[in-house]
């Protein structure tokens, strides 16, 4: 028992460990981003996940896709895979499906989509008085899908605001306003705030399986 | 020595070379009896069957979300814990799971292999019944979690090369609901009126299948279709699942073979206690018994207040929300604001604490333990600080006091304690002023209140709930007068105002299926079906009713608060649970469900 404490189980290890991996590490970059083709800018989503990407692997058809997030700003990155070449898709997001793109991936490769949003919010517009917050815009989208169902002006004392994280919102739901309505209408939210910074955007939903939300950029104000 | 040594290696090489050639070495073990030898005894296979049982995953006693003893109650509007982390936090989709095909062989090897039993025609037909009821409950289990799985009928035997039929993919949410509504159906066939207590009955196959069409119809009704329908249901079929759902309801209704609980009539919060513990009660359709010392479970050592808890220390893990208790209406129906303040905004004073919750529905005295009621003999004591010449003084410590003298807290040389035994203060503590009572052990000693001391039974369905899946199907269906005779039932026996026709909308139906099954985790369930999880829980801070003693008036009043730190958030992917990706890579046919 002593020699098998001894001997074998040092031996054991060494001869586990006596194979190096020799395998270099993943050195290719893939990143880009979502342009809504509504407001011409990056499509505004939410963290965490607001949309993922999706890339296949050639070579791999037995492989679980690789996932992974996009941010908020609807930009994504991912610098941790093997140069090869890659089915990409980017999806669950707000917006309609798009083309799966091929793509060699090299050291840092950039794949831009354009995404047709299920809404966008244009014309925003943020305004300060003392106490309170008012939100002014409107509402537009270029494919009619489903009923647009709700829009909220979300509140934050921190610069990440979402649906899910805020501090103050006001919220109304929009489920028995025409589209026709509301596409055509000018909308402005109040919302009562103690003075301070804030973070301010305003999102917008229509009836989606995933109830995802459209949302405007963030804008950074102080109320006195 | 040697030459020993030799000899008993040659004898050794000598058997292992001749056992390799013949069958001499395979034979059945003698400590592990098979499937076909168990099924020539009845006795074997009771012991059997008790592991088919015991594998049925009810959300009793002893389920836990996500880790730390946390209450399914917590994930809803309905509690907190005491911690109010994020054990509170709804989790990610991943809190509950349950992908049980290993059980659903062992269900399937059941029935394959019955046929061949040497026991009598009606025993047998009696146990295919059993495992047709298990076989479906274990797939509702699933399909209430992740939307379509697959369909696995028949045991599955790999034979060298057939990796790819044993790799199914996922049915349609639909079908799925259909199988088991089929498995239910035939169970109801097979069984009979009775059975051995915790056995499945016809009518626990029937009320097991009210509540899975209920689930079913909707998710059709409110959920949508993804993945071409392997999550979600067609709009078209909610009628038929809420049919199914009213059919299978009122069979268990017209059979009057349960009744609700109403022993002690006179009083009506005693019974409604009672009810839960009661183990021969006509209400039980099906339950689980838990005996001290063999089977047992830690229900009152997590749930119990803090100043009564048990000898393992813990306690307080479900603190009923204010919203929650407010959900109770009055005896005369009234809704179930508590009258803290008058109409100008003063502060109500009550010279007894508990007669704020006078005329409240008798249930809630039932559901929750409320400020200063009694737990045993001993008043739970909550209180939350002291207003002395119109200053509010707070503590986060018992052992603080005050004098009433030199009006000052003073812990050398006060006379008063701020905070009661039970109060604010501390995370060991409640942080919304209540604490559960439903299904805790009123006779239970003390000492006992640990770990595994509690043996109360789980009621997993009960003919409360029947009516009330019933009355939901019925309101959908646009039956009103069936829907307003169900929960009237119900608000009889509770003891509180009945409804008339043109109350009964789906909104009150809905309401008195949360009030009268609060803390039995359906309303995880409920939330989840009806689609209002995400709204109900956005960022979502509850409230806590805090009581302050008065020095002045001699009386208590009470004021909200927030309870607890953090606020609640139900991500909309969570209405379907994510599958664990080592099923994914073990089954490659599996499809992830959305936003995993």
């Amino acid at each position: 028992m002593i020699v098998l404490k001894k001997v074998f189980f040092p031996a054991l290890l060494l001869l586990s460990c006596s194979k190096i991996d020799n395998y270099d590490a993943p050195n290719g970059a893939i990143y880009g981003k979502l342009i809504d083709n509504i407001t011409n800018g990056n499509l505004q989503s939410e963290q965490p996940n607001g949309f993922i990407v999706k890339l296949f692997e050639k070579g791999g058809a037995m492989n679980s896709p690789i996932i992974f997030t996009g941010k908020p700003d609807g930009s994504f990155e991912n610098a941790w895979i093997f140069q090869n070449e890659y089915r990409v898709v980017p999806t669950e997001g707000a917006f309609f499906p798009v083309d799966t793109a091929v793509i060699q991936v090299g050291a840092r490769t950039e794949v831009n989509f354009t995404v047709t949003p299920f809404l966008a919010v244009t014309g925003t517009s943020v305004e300060t008085a003392a106490g309170k917050i008012t939100a002014t815009y409107q509402i537009a989208r270029t494919i009619a899908a489903e009923k647009i169902v709700e829009r909220k002006t979300l509140v934050s004392r921190i610069p990440t605001v979402n649906n899910a994280i805020f501090d103050f919102k006001s919220e109304t739901n929009l489920s028995n306003m025409p589209d026709e309505e509301i596409l055509a209408a000018s909308f402005s939210d109040e919302v009562a705030v103690p003075a301070g910074s804030y973070y301010v955007r305003v999102a917008v939903r229509t009836d989606n399986a995933l109830r995802r939300y459209n949302y405007s950029e963030i804008v950074q104000i102080n109320v006195p | 020595m040697k030459t020993i040594q030799l000899y008993i290696s040659m004898i050794l090489t000598a058997c292992f070379t001749a056992g390799c050639n013949d069958n001499r070495l395979d034979i059945d073990p003698l400590n592990i009896l098979t499937l076909d030898q168990v099924l020539q005894s009845e006795s074997a296979i009771s012991a059997y069957m008790a592991s088919l049982y015991n594998a049925l995953p009810m959300e009793d006693h002893l389920f836990f979300a996500g880790g730390g003893g946390n209450r399914l109650a917590n994930n809803t509007d309905e509690a907190i814990s005491c911690f109010n982390d994020e054990r509170d936090g709804i989790g990610d989709g991943t809190w509950t799971q349950w992908w049980g095909y290993n059980h659903v062989r062992n269900v399937n090897d059941l029935m394959e292999h019955l046929p061949a039993s040497s026991l009598g025609e009606t025993v047998k037909q009696r146990l295919l019944g059993e495992a047709y009821f298990i076989r479906g409950y274990y797939y509702f289990a699933m399909v209430k979690r992740y939307g379509g799985v697959p369909i696995v009928k028949q045991v599955q035997y790999y034979t060298g090369d057939n990796l790819d039929e044993l790799q199914v993919p996922r049915n349609k949410e639909e079908a799925v609901y259909d199988f088991i509504a089929s498995d239910l159906d035939s169970a109801a066939l097979l069984l009979g009126e009775t059975n051995a207590h915790g056995r499945a009955t016809k009518y626990a196959a029937l009320a097991l299948k009210s509540r899975a069409m209920l689930y079913a119809a909707s998710e059709a009704k409110y959920g949508t279709v993804q993945l071409d329908g392997i999550v979600g249901i067609p709009a078209s079929s909610a009628d038929r699942f809420w049919e199914a759902a009213y059919d299978a309801a009122k069979e268990i209704v017209s059979s009057s073979h349960y009744s609700l609980y109403d022993r002690i009539p006179d009083d009506k919060a005693t019974n409604f206690q009672r009810l839960f513990l009661d183990e021969d009660n006509p209400e039980i359709i099906l339950a689980r018994r838990f005996a001290f010392p063999d089977k047992t479970h830690g229900y009152d050592n997590w749930v119990l207040p803090f100043g009564v808890r048990g000898p393992d220390g813990y306690s307080s893990r479900m603190n009923p929300t204010l919203e929650c208790v407010e959900q109770f209406e009055y005896i005369d129906g009234t809704p179930g604001k508590l009258k803290i303040k008058d109409e100008s905004g003063a502060p109500i004073y009550y010279e007894h604490p508990v007669d704020l919750f006078r005329d409240k529905d008798p249930r809630l005295l039932a559901t929750v333990i409320v400020p200063f009621s009694e737990w045993q003999g001993a008043v739970v004591d909550v209180q939350a600080g002291l207003y002395d010449q119109g200053m509010k003084y707070e503590a986060g410590d018992y052992s603080a006091l005050y004098n009433p003298e030199t009006h000052r807290p003073d812990n050398e040389n006060g006379t008063m304690r701020i905070v009661g035994l039970s109060g604010f203060g501390g995370s060991e503590k409640t942080q919304t002023g209540f604490y559960t009572r439903k299904y805790l052990d009123v006779d239970l000693p003390r000492s006992r209140a640990t770990f595994a001391g509690s043996d109360q039974q789980w009621i997993d369905l009960r003919y409360g709930e029947v009516l009330l899946n019933y009355a939901e199907a019925a309101s959908e269906l646009q039956r009103v007068d069936d829907a307003r005779w169900a929960v009237n039932e119900i608000r009889r026996r509770a003891g509180i105002r009945l409804l008339e026709n043109l109350e009964v909308t789906t909104e009150k139906v809905r309401h008195e299926r949360l009030v009268e099954l609060a803390f039995e985790n359906h309303r995880w369930w409920d939330y989840r079906r009806w689609r209002l999880s995400d709204q109900l829980l956005n960022n979502s801070r509850y409230t806590a009713l805090k009581p302050y003693y008065d020095l002045d008036t001699k009386a208590y009043r009470f004021e909200v608060g927030v309870a607890g730190r953090f606020p609640k958030t139900f991500p909309v992917r969570v209405y379907k649970e994510r599958i664990e990706p080592g099923e994914i890579s073990k089954n490659p046919k599996l499809i992830q469900n959305p936003n995993y």
